[in-house]
């Protein structure tokens, strides 16, 4: 039988996320686990200031 | 800008937490990481001996037509541990 108590619960902090946040926070509640809440930046590929920086080299 | 959205991530989190007040019965601790969603997730997930995944079938990309989004899948394929897809 499963006994959680480690749950982690990625957001990206929309509607289906709320969802899952809250059923994680009730499983949590009913096992007295630790709820580890992760949003993941997205790496760009290039950043503005990068980009910038090569568009001043660049001339 | 780099700050600014790190910033602005842990802005919505608060608030996103805000939204739940059984959070305050429950040890929850936030994290932020930089990279792919799945792989980031995932990583997460083997660090912090995570043994149960919470997510989301579907995200902000929201494609209704679809029942399980990509990075909700790509974590199922991925962990090691049990997976609670919710709707």
């Amino acid at each position: 039988m499963l006994k959680p108590t480690k749950i982690l619960v990625p957001t990206d902090f929309s509607e289906y996320s709320d969802r899952a946040l809250r059923q994680a926070l009730d499983i949590a509640r009913q096992y007295g686990a630790t709820v580890y809440i992760l949003h993941v930046l997205r790496e760009e590929m290039i950043t503005l200031k990068s980009w910038v920086i090569l568009q001043m080299h660049g001339r | 800008m780099e700050d600014s959205r790190l910033a602005r991530a842990r802005e919505n989190l608060q608030k996103q937490l805000g939204k739940f007040p059984q959070a305050k019965e429950v040890e929850v601790i936030a994290d932020i990481r930089r990279g792919l969603h799945y792989e980031a997730i995932l990583e997460e997930a083997s660090q912090r001996a995570i043994d149960l995944i919470v997510i989301a079938s579907l995200g902000q990309s929201g494609i209704a037509k679809y029942l399980i989004g990509s990075v909700a899948r790509n974590v199922l394929k991925g962990s090691k541990c049990p997976v609670l897809l919710t709707k």
